[in-house]
């Protein structure tokens, strides 16, 4: 090795340069990703097939063990729409595959007349899961993040101890053994039939769960695992989506628990225990959750390996516990992961031998590039609003804040704050540092609620409303801190915050509406992002991402916006941009904004209305001119406005 | 279910209760401690506790139970469990800090995994036992029943362990970073505070409390593998009744659980757990943080 770099340090072409070129040229782009879906596609359907024909040429027992693959499986799959679609983590999935389990074997146990048919107990068990998620649910999101992980495992454990005492019920430990099903796919007689019955029942399931995970309602799922915070004010009720997602994951986990007792003709409280719904976690992990059917190559892989390992040590649980460290670690993509790298790979090096040139993605620009598509007519809009004395009074109440207070502990941060915002205006609420100013977008907004005061939103009293209300209300949101769905692309920002709005987004199936597609586009043209609707929102540059919230916020056909520091963090040059982007906005659609800000020369430059706090009171109220003449308005500002900028 | 208790048998299972949610307690304070300063919920902190009952049971058969070794062997199994505890920390929990939820919660469990096949391929499957030492042997009778002295003896080590660790956390420099941790470790790490030997350390502290409990176990009765899940389930329970993060909540909701188990085993012998986790079902629809726990 020293050699090779000595010769490499005298100018020859090493060993480790022509690696290290090699490297380079193997390296691969999100294009060859891409790309790569179609032989991912070919791949996934080949399997599929191949586990499809499993009885012809496998013996009895490892028929089985892919039988139980797939309900495990399954099982695994309708808890990925919880982990990785709705980002939700829940350790007591195999709750539902009991329920479901149960449900089938008791049937058979106690001939109860209808139900005595285990098959029809078999279509009976999406309801279960179904009604069982909706209570269940209900109980669980008590809790957030790992609250929820928790409960639904304290949930289980109480399902558990119900299942394992109930005797008379369930059989505790013992449980019930039988041919839970038709003669036409008695386990003994006709092992196949029972596996192809299976196989049929889970492709269906499978083929369901695809099409919600993709469907409108799949994308808002995404966009609350993302960011919920954005979700709501994208006119999301959070909650309810989650409840919703949580009820399809526990009805196909239910179907997967009926099926399982169907086809290990058993089920006792030792098998439905929580290292079952531990199992289906590890499963999902060792899959990949990335890749829709990970899961499946999870489970395949799980009981075919753990069979052979299980065979040939007694410390087996200790391999499992080093396979998923090891995949927890090093392989986050899972087994699923590492087939899309392989196809990546095999896409690159195809790529290279032929010299055709993979098309790189469009890089982000920055925004000074596309400054020329920003910039709005600043003469017309300046001579819209410049001259005429506009009468205020005159104009409607869109926003009417009445005595709002509010206090954390000791500190009053908001006290007895009453103004309003009038149609058309472009309203700022200024004032130096701790003056209760994001506490009162707090307040408006439905984040927290006020201890007394009110909030009327064109007439109508939303004290304390969610914020998805509000949003459905036509107020929309910008944050301090930029608020996007971080992985969605700049395209699916916007789509998801119009489709939700629309409710588009209650969709099980199919794809967003045309028109909203189409409006989303045009949305990203006026913002000048027109060009990057397949960037991600974590890829655009501050100003861009600025941009973007903007349009977010239009899209949701907000009539009221509410901007809170639109121009915090941003270049002076973007600021401008951003500055003129509001007002020229404002203008055209007709919208009332109200915006806090810090940089004073933004706030004289478009506001014609402007709200002072000073220690959570309002100090003074009115326009621009009056502002700057009032007296203590300057003694509150002294030190950041001088008296010449004042002066203007 | 059968009913027609006489009221002593209350007294006794509710005392029995105490005991059991004495050891709860010393499991639980350092979860919770973990949690609160790390962020981190370790699914395999059962498992330290288990290391530490199987290596006091080992203890005990080389140097024997008696008064004055019987402290020394629970010196040595709480610092035993300790110092595996800070391999573990250092070697595996600092890289997933970072990392998402579900694979924190899966790097934990998988130590779950690994110790539960070491400690059968050392221990066996089968049960373990040690004796009682002779200043604990015995029962102090209560009303109509008798009472096991060690039960009381764990309430003594759960007082005593509280109050150290109030102390530690409250009249210490120590004490503070880790309440400071707690409540916004970023900001503690700007502050300039070594976050990650203070992680260390909490962790430490954790796992030797996890290994107190353990070896204090053993005099219990028979130690199984099944220890560790049944361990790690129920401190669960507690921390999250009592509010993850908060030392108190797990003092009360400790002993809370171990009341709800031992009458539990009176009302429903066979489901006792249930009762359990009907508690925490409860109290967690009524007070989502827990107890003592602060709203996120």
């Amino acid at each position: 090795m020293t050699t090779v770099a000595h010769d490499a340090s005298r100018g020859g072409t090493s060993l480790r340069d022509s690696f290290r070129s090699l490297g380079h040229r193997l390296r691969i782009s999100p294009a060859a990703y891409e790309t790569a879906q179609k032989p991912l596609m070919f791949v996934s359907f080949a399997m599929i097939v191949f586990v499809g024909l499993i009885p012809l040429f496998a013996g009895p027992g490892d028929t089985l063990l892919a039988q139980q693959a797939l309900y495990l499986g399954l099982l695994a799959l309708s808890l990925n729409l919880l982990v990785n679609t709705t980002g939700l983590i829940s350790f007591g999935h195999a709750m539902f595959w009991a329920l479901g389990g149960y449900m089938v074997a008791s049937s058979y146990k106690f001939s109860i007349p209808i139900f005595g048919n285990p098959l029809f107990a078999l279509a009976m068990t999406p309801i279960m899961g179904l009604v069982a998620g909706f209570v269940i649910g209900l109980i669980v999101f008590r809790g957030r993040e790992l609250y929820f992980s928790l409960l639904t495992l304290g949930v289980a454990q109480l399902v558990w101890a119900v299942a394992h005492g109930w005797q008379s019920l369930t059989g505790g430990t013992n449980g019930a053994n039988g041919v839970f099903a038709a003669e036409w796919i008695n386990a003994f007689l006709h092992p196949d039939r029972l596996y192809w019955f299976i196989f049929g029942c889970v492709l269906v399931c499978t083929a369901m769960l695809y099409v919600i995970t993709n469907s409108p309602f799949g994308d808002a799922l995404r966009g609350i695992r993302d960011n919920s915070r954005r979700a709501e004010f994208a006119g999301l009720w959070v909650k309810r989506y989650e409840l919703t997602a949580f009820m399809i994951a526990a009805m196909f986990g239910a179907i997967a628990g009926g099926l399982s007792v169907i086809g290990d003709t058993q089920i006792n409280s030792g098998l439905v225990d929580w290292t079952l719904s531990t199992r289906a976690l590890i499963v999902v992990l060792l899959g990949g959750v990335r890749f829709f059917l990970g899961p499946f190559a999870g489970a395949f892989f799980y009981l075919y390996v753990f069979n052979e390992v299980i065979q040939r040590t007694a410390m087996w649980d200790t391999v499992l516990g080093v396979v998923v460290l090891v995949v927890a670690l090093f392989l986050q993509g899972g087994l699923a992961g590492l087939i899309q790298w392989l196809c990546a790979l095999g896409v690159t090096i195809r790529d290279r031998l032929t010299g055709r040139q993979v098309e790189e993605p469009v890089a982000p620009m920055s925004a000074a590039a596309g400054q020329a598509v920003h910039l709005p007519d600043i003469a017309a809009a300046a001579a819209g609003d410049g001259d005429g004395k506009v009468q205020w009074a005159d104009r409607a109440l869109v926003l009417d804040v009445k005595n709002l207070t509010k206090s954390f502990g000791g500190l009053v941060a908001v006290n007895d704050v009453s103004f309003h915002v009038r149609e058309g205006a472009i309203h700022a609420i200024i004032g130096p540092n701790g003056a209760g100013k994001t506490t009162l977008f707090n307040l408006i907004t439905g984040l927290i609620k006020p201890d007394t005061g009110e909030v009327v939103l064109e007439g109508e009293d939303v004290t304390g409303a969610a914020p998805w209300r509000l949003v459905k209300r036509g107020m929309g949101r910008s944050f301090q801190q930029t608020n996007l769905f971080w992985e969605l692309s700049s395209l699916g920002n916007v789509t998801l915050a119009e489709s939700a709005v629309k409710d588009a987004t209650r969709k099980l199936w199919g794809s967003h509406p045309e028109e909203i597609t189409n409006r989303a586009k045009a949305l990203l043209d006026r913002v000048g992002l027109g060009s990057f609707r397949s960037i991600t929102a974590r890829e655009l540059s501050h100003g861009d991402q600025r941009s973007l919230e903007m349009a977010t916020a239009l899209a949701v056909e907000s009539h009221f916006l509410l901007l809170d520091e639109p121009t915090a963090g941003i270049s002076p040059a973007e600021t401008r941009d951003a500055v003129e982007l509001i007002r020229k906005i404002a203008h055209e659609e007709n919208l009332t904004v109200l915006f806090v800000e810090h940089d004073m020369e933004v706030v004289f430059g478009i506001a014609d209305y402007i709200t002072v706090l000073h220690y959570g009171a309002v100090l003074a109220e009115g326009t621009p001119a009056e502002i700057r003449a009032n007296p203590d308005v300057q003694k509150a500002y002294l030190g950041e406005i001088t008296e010449e900028e004042v002066a203007g | 279910m059968t009913l027609g208790y006489s009221f002593s048998d209350y007294v006794v299972q509710i005392i029995a209760g105490l005991g059991t949610g004495s050891v709860l307690f010393l499991v639980s304070a350092g979860l919770t401690l973990v949690f609160g300063a790390l962020r981190v919920i370790n699914f395999a902190h059962g498992s330290l506790t288990m290391i530490g009952a199987y290596v006091t049971v080992s203890l005990a058969g080389w140097l024997g139970f008696g008064n004055a070794i019987f402290w020394i062997v629970l010196l040595l199994a709480a610092l035993v469990v300790a110092a595996g505890g800070l391999f573990m920390e250092v070697a595996f929990f600092r890289p997933i800090y970072r990392r998402p939820l579900l694979t924190q919660l899966l790097v934990t469990f998988a130590f779950v995994l690994i110790i539960a096949g070491v400690i059968r391929k050392v221990y066996g499957a089968r049960t373990r036992t040690t004796d009682v030492p002779p200043f604990l042997q015995g029962g102090i009778d209560v009303l109509d029943g008798a009472i096991p002295k060690y039960q009381f003896f764990f309430m003594a080590m759960a007082v005593v362990v509280a109050v150290a660790l109030w102390a530690m956390l409250y009249r210490t420099g120590l004490g503070r970073t880790i309440r400071a941790a707690v409540s916004d470790p970023v900001l503690l790490g700007l502050s300039g505070v070594n976050v990650r030997v203070l992680f260390t350390t909490v962790f430490v502290i954790a796992a030797f409390f996890a290994g107190l409990a353990g070896a204090l176990t053993t005099l219990q009765g028979s130690v199984g593998p099944g220890l560790a899940v049944d361990t790690i389930i129920r401190a669960f329970v507690v921390v999250v009744i009592g509010g993850l993060g908060s030392l108190s909540g797990a003092f009360i909701a400790a002993f809370l659980v171990g009341i709800a188990e031992a009458l539990g085993i009176l009302w429903v012998p066979s489901a006792s757990l249930a009762i359990v986790f009907a508690v925490l079902v409860l109290v967690l629809a009524v007070r989502p943080q827990g107890i003592m726990g602060h709203k996120a």
